[in-house]
């Protein structure tokens, strides 16, 4: 048997709406700040990672340097 | 003592001189944008805390807003239906179990007050999560 419906006054509707209005908006700002700081740390990957090569490079033309001057 | 070192390919040794020190020039550009984005990160970082926050204060406003009975508690005001009882043989009487000995209750344990102190961010976080946890298990 279905249970029947229930009715629940509110007393400030109009609070409420603007309320719920309010947190949906909340909401969609913190995605859209989610997703930048996401964008960001995907940036800050790719710096480090760019680092990372650079530094790799440098190493190995040491290597290569320190072969040329003190290798006989 | 002064040494002399013979270089064969001079050329080349520059070169790769060169270019270490351009790699080096890299390297510390890169330092600086990694702080410039480490900066804007901890920007957008605090905006979406307060914005959290803001929505925490938001939702408590729902909450105020909203009635504050559970469906449960709604229930009660409900009209109860009759329960259909077909009518059966008339069942056994119980049997009457010997009395159980009264269960000794343990004298409660003594609660060491602690002086109250301040409460920190996390720790009134923590609370207001147990708080509606609590609530959502009695749902």
């Amino acid at each position: 048997m279905e249970q029947p419906p229930i009715f629940v006054k509110i007393d400030q509707y109009k609070e409420l709406s603007k309320t719920l209005a309010a947190v949906d908006q909340k909401l969609k700002e913190a995605s859209v700040l989610l997703a930048e700081l996401q964008r960001l740390k995907a940036e800050e990957d790719g710096q480090l990672a760019a680092w990372q090569a650079s530094l790799d490079e440098v190493k190995a033309r040491a290597a290569e340097l320190h072969n040329a001057l003190f290798t006989k | 003592m002064t040494y002399f070192i013979r270089i064969s390919d001079t050329a080349e040794v520059r070169r790769m001189i060169l270019e270490s020190s351009k790699d080096l020039l890299h390297v510390l550009k890169g330092y600086h944008d990694i702080l410039e984005t480490r900066e804007r990160k901890k920007e957008t970082t605090e905006e979406l805390r307060n914005t959290l926050a803001e929505l925490g204060v938001l939702v408590g406003r729902l909450e105020k807003l909203l009635p504050q009975q559970s469906l449960k508690e709604v229930e009660r005001f409900l009209p109860k239906r009759k329960k259909i009882v077909l009518k059966k043989a008339e069942r056994p009487k119980a049997m009457k179990l010997p009395s159980a000995k009264p269960v000794e209750r343990q004298a409660p344990e003594k609660v060491i007050e602690k002086p109250a102190r301040p409460m920190s961010e996390l720790e009134r976080l923590e609370r207001a999560l147990a708080n509606i946890e609590e609530r959502l298990g009695q749902l």
